[in-house]
């Protein structure tokens, strides 16, 4: 109980720095972050924004401010021109979940394919198959997700013209132009992704496969395929877990790209948007979202750890 | 998703004779290829064993006999060459690889290992390590394997074995973990047990209750049994046989107490000067066997404890003693100069007069206070 | 997370089990593993491509013009004509000459950026690994909290900080000329790659800094700096060579992210990042001018990746740490 109250605290006080280095950061703005955000525009217009985005107090207060709205949902305004104005959230609203269809549906692929693969490689270490297997996943990893995506989309999309190069169908309007629509982002995301996994699972695979368990488990008589799936993955399992945690970083800014090359109107959309048009208020609720959800996914991996070592599980609970 | 279901409790061989031996060693011999060169960890080991007997091998690490009870049971990695022959209840076992070895593998014959710590599947509920063996071999309900598994706790000695079943295997001490290793191995009831150095990792103070324990069992479900130690400590009073393992040969073969009374081969005399007795003063200094066994890529010619033997000829460097009947049944050895024996009086007399046996190790009679070589008593 | 999780401690002594094989089997396993990696034919194409693209980068464009009617030979194909044997870009650009820029320029962000994370990030964490107590709890809890930030996030949000277009009163944007402009992307991926490279290094400065010859030297009342300097920055150098390498290969996919982006390199600067981005409008009918570049990208990283993994596996670098 009281290990659970330290982690709570450790992670609010990493959410609060986290949170607040996004804030700093974009207020590094050089020149007039209103002129930016408006452009032309007149003296009392001006002096209006300035007062709403409170940069006429001290930094600390407008980030006590800032995180009061954010966390009550209140992202900040978008702003067209000196008059217009648009919710942050709204936007983030309607394209987080298109970034987060993405990202699982790469997620999903990957596993399914990076998962059996590494196992099998491990349990054929030194085979044809595993050396195939070991570098085409090293040549995979040296392809960027961009250059991929771009590949898939001139090839597959322009060339052979299976799957659309470009544009996002709703689930809810047709679920299979839907699926049709994400393959090839998701597939551009998930390559490097299944080849980085299957190098550390196949690498962790073999190790275990050396363990004494294992020769225990065969003496059962027991079948090879039970050995490798219900002895052996779950105990190498916990290098790819931590992994994953990290790797969900580099997922989010592959998505980010990938989403513009195939139009998808996505997080990435709305990233480049608000740079172009320097919307830097946006920006800063965006970068400290993706930032506060890249933290909780590895809060989750952590806890995920307990499920599947029950050593750490009791290792905690002493601590 | 449940596991492929086969039965093969005992109906493989519906004709297997019931009064042979349970199992036949014959010229086993066992290579491990490495990039220095074929590795000769068994060499020609042959034995026999009845059902309902045990035998114990005994010898120092690395020669060999962890890797002859593997080899018998099939268990081992694919760069092995296996030779020779292996009967069990009379049908040949000796080429069977994987897929047909599984049939045996804990219906017939089980293991139970070494480091209970780093043997059992640190993420596996201690039930369902015991009671997978079961339901994929048996074909039983689920709620009837975890009935048996809590049976075979129980029968192991482990209290609170209800709650034990949920817990893993770091939730226990060692020697509760041996405990719940050997259940696994007793789970299918076989007909074989191998426990390869079982009190070897264990406390002192909890390796005779495991031995209890495996001997107990042993009686309980006429089960034969092979007890692979270091320690002839372990084997004394325990087994039917003993076998002495020197370089992947089996140097003396005799029932257990002859083997103690009539020691023939130098290197069991030396063995059994290493092991403590109680008789002796505590601070009494224990005989090691003084230099390294030899080299099994390229073993020495002659007999292979030679270099190391103080009854050393000239003639154990250049032909290696057969293993030979004594005139006593059941007791082999391999030596042309056994201990006891006149010939080995002889040897050993020549050897202290020279000061150095044929292999150039210098010997001493004890009491030489500078004496650093083999020490003979 | 902001402390090693105990998983990994368990993971170790999982894997350190005392019951090996049989011991002639552990004979064996010990032979395989103490014959020492050379770096082999791939190696050596590696370096050999590494090297070329070093040596065209410098002396192309310091010998190759661009043609004088560039619309004449606008959008040539791979292999079209022998005079551009990479084909053209819509403006009669020779792509052999483009890519040696991109080249160049490509290098300059990427080795820029990592030789910034090197000095900076590198003798962050030695301080920390050596020092340790309070100052290194704060370093590492900065490092933390830059590594919160997905890696490509925080490039975006520096980049486009720093090099954010000035407006002046009138609503007229003054853009940041180009040489700022690429002087920005090596500070902001400098700064990206500062938490990870530090993390090694002082991880490798905690662990070296406890040997004999470093207590020795320090109770010989050696100075502090000279200790750090030339006792444990030796030893920490290969660890933190390997990760440059790979660091390096990183930066140069992350400037391609930023050029697609909008935020990398910009005309009339040319890198392979904006080359793809720019020829992604004009995909369908010349190809040759996204791929030629990815090639390369793909080539020059899988170079990287395979020299790091050596340099790694030469001096036993604790994958671990990372």
């Amino acid at each position: 109980m009281r290990t659970a109250l330290r982690r709570v605290i450790q992670l609010v006080v990493v959410l609060l720095c986290v949170s607040f280095f996004s804030f700093a950061l974009i207020s590094l703005f050089p020149g007039d972050p209103v002129v930016a955000i408006v452009g032309f525009s007149s003296a009392p217009q001006r002096a209006e924004i300035r007062h709403e985005l409170r940069l006429d107090e001290p930094f600390i207060q407008q980030y006590g401010h800032w995180l009061g709205n954010f966390a009550k949902g209140n992202l900040g305004n978008v702003y067209y021109g000196p008059t217009g104005r648009g919710k942050v959230s709204t936007q983030v609203g309607q394209s987080l979940p298109i970034s987060l269809q993405l990202m699982a549906y790469s997620m999903i692929i990957t596993l399914l394919i990076a998962i059996p693969l590494g196992v099998f490689a491990a349990y054929k270490a030194g085979s044809v198959f595993d050396k195939l297997a070991n570098a085409t996943a090293f040549g995979s990893i040296a392809l960027p997700d961009f250059a991929l995506a771009l590949i898939l989309s001139y090839w597959v999309g322009v060339k052979l013209r299976w799957l659309p190069s470009s544009g996002y169908v709703h689930p809810t309007a047709n679920l299979v132009e839907h699926l049709k629509s994400m393959t090839l982002p998701a597939l551009s995301l998930a390559v490097g992704q299944i080849a980085g996994y299957m190098r550390l699972l196949r690498s962790d695979m073999i190790a275990t496969l050396q363990e004494d368990y294992i020769l225990m488990a065969k003496s059962k008589g027991i079948p090879t395929r039970r050995i490798l799936w219900r002895h052996a993955v779950r105990p190498s399992s916990l290098t790819l877990l931590t992994v994953a945690g990290l790797n969900v970083g580099a997922l989010i800014g592959g998505a980010i790209v990938v989403e513009l090359i195939f139009g998808i109107p996505g997080m990435g959309r709305l990233l480049a948007t608000a740079i172009f048009t320097r919307q830097f208020v946006e920006l800063q609720s965006i970068v400290a979202l993706i930032a506060i959800g890249y933290v909780i996914v590895n809060v989750i991996i952590d806890v995920l750890y307990t499920v599947f070592d029950p050593r750490i599980r009791d290792a905690r609970a002493i601590a | 998703m449940s596991p492929r279901r086969q039965k093969n409790g005992g109906t493989r061989f519906p004709d297997a004779p019931l009064d042979g031996p349970l199992l036949e060693v014959d010229n086993v011999k066992t290579m491990f290829k490495t990039p220095r060169g074929l590795v000769h960890a068994v060499d020609g080991v042959e034995f026999t064993l009845e059902r309902g007997k045990t035998i114990g091998i005994v010898g120092e690490s690395g020669c060999g006999k962890s890797v002859l009870s593997r080899s018998i049971m099939g268990l081992l990695p694919n760069n092995v060459v296996r030779e020779g022959s292996i009967r069990f209840e009379g049908n040949e076992i000796g080429h069977a690889v994987g897929e047909e070895m599984r049939h045996f593998w804990g219906t017939q014959m089980s293991m139970v290992f070494q480091d209970p710590m780093t043997s059992l599947n640190p993420v596996m509920r201690i039930g369902n390590q015991i009671t997978e063996s079961l339901r994929y071999h048996l074909d039983v309900s689920k709620d009837y394997a975890n009935e048996a598994a809590l049976a075979l706790l129980q029968s192991v000695g482990i209290p609170e074995a209800k709650r034990r079943l949920r817990e893993y295997p770091h939730q226990l001490s060692g020697g509760m973990r041996q405990r719940v290793m050997i259940a696994i191995a007793l789970a299918c009831g076989p007909k074989l047990l191998f426990a390869d150095e079982p009190t070897t990792a264990l406390d002192v103070t909890v390796q005779a209750q495991i031995l209890d324990l495996l001997q107990q069992q042993q009686r309980e479900r006429f089960m034969a049994m092979v007890l692979v130690t270091h320690d002839l400590g372990v084997v004394a009073g325990r087994t039917d046989d003993i076998a002495v393992m020197y370089a992947g040969r089996i140097v003396e073969k005799a029932p257990t107490r002859l083997l103690f009374s009539e020691t023939r081969h130098p290197y069991t005399e030396a063995l059994l000067k290493s092991i403590p007795k109680l008789a002796q003063p505590s601070h009494m200094r224990l005989d090691a066997i003084a230099g390294r066994p030899p080299d099994l890529v390229n073993p020495p010619p002659g007999c292979k404890f030679a270099p190391r033997c103080p009854y050393a000829q000239a003639r154990c460097l250049v032909e290696e003693p057969p293993l030979d009947d004594s005139a006593t049944p059941g007791h082999a050895f391999r030596c042309f100069y056994p201990v006891g024996s006149n010939e080995g009086k002889d040897a050993l007399a020549r050897n202290l007069a020279a000061g150095a046996t044929a292999s150039g190790r210098p010997v001493f009679a004890e009491g030489d206070a500078l004496a650093t070589g083999t020490v003979v008593v | 997370m902001l402390e090693p999780s105990p998983s990994a401690v368990a993971t170790k002594e999982m894997a350190g089990g005392t019951g090996g094989p049989p011991d002639a089997l552990a004979e064996a396993v010990e032979f395989e593993v103490s014959r020492t990696k050379r770096y082999g034919v791939s190696g050596w194409l590696a370096m050999g491509w590494l090297a070329f693209v070093l040596v065209c980068a410098i002396l192309i464009p310091m010998f190759m013009h661009a043609p004088v009617n560039t619309g004449k030979y606008a959008n040539k194909g791979f292999l079209d004509e022998l005079k551009f044997p990479l084909g053209t870009d819509g403006n009669g650009n020779n792509m052999v000459l483009l890519l040696a820029k991109g080249a160049r320029n490509s290098l300059i962000v990427s080795v820029g950026a990592i030789l910034f994370g090197l000095v900076v990030g590198g003798s962050l964490g030695l301080v920390a690994g050596y020092f340790r107590g309070r100052l290194d709890s704060i370093l590492t809890g900065i490092f933390n909290i830059l590594l919160a930030i997905p890696q490509l996030v925080l490039a975006i949000a520096l980049v486009s900080v720093l090099a954010t277009d000035t407006i002046d009163n009138k609503g007229i944007p003054h853009p940041v000329s180009s040489g700022r402009r690429l002087l920005i992307l090596v500070i902001a991926l400098g700064i990206v790659s500062v938490p990870i490279l530090a993390r090694i290094t002082r991880a490798n400065a905690l662990q070296w800094s406890q040997r004999e010859f470093v207590l020795a030297a320090r109770a010989q009342g050696a100075r502090n700096l000279t200790v750090m300097v030339r006792e444990v920055l030796p030893n920490v150098l290969p660890a933190m060579f390997s990760i440059a390498l790979l660091g390096i290969a990183v930066a140069m996919v992350a400037e391609g992210g930023l050029s697609i982006l909008g935020v990398g390199v910009h005309f009339p600067s040319v890198s392979w990042g904006n080359m793809i981005a720019i020829g992604r409008a004009d995909l369908r009918a010349s190809p040759h001018i996204v791929f030629e570049p990815i090639a390369c990208i793909f080539l020059t990283v899988l170079s990287l990746n395979y020299l790091g993994d050596v340099i790694r596996a030469r001096f036993d670098v604790r994958e671990s740490v990372l």
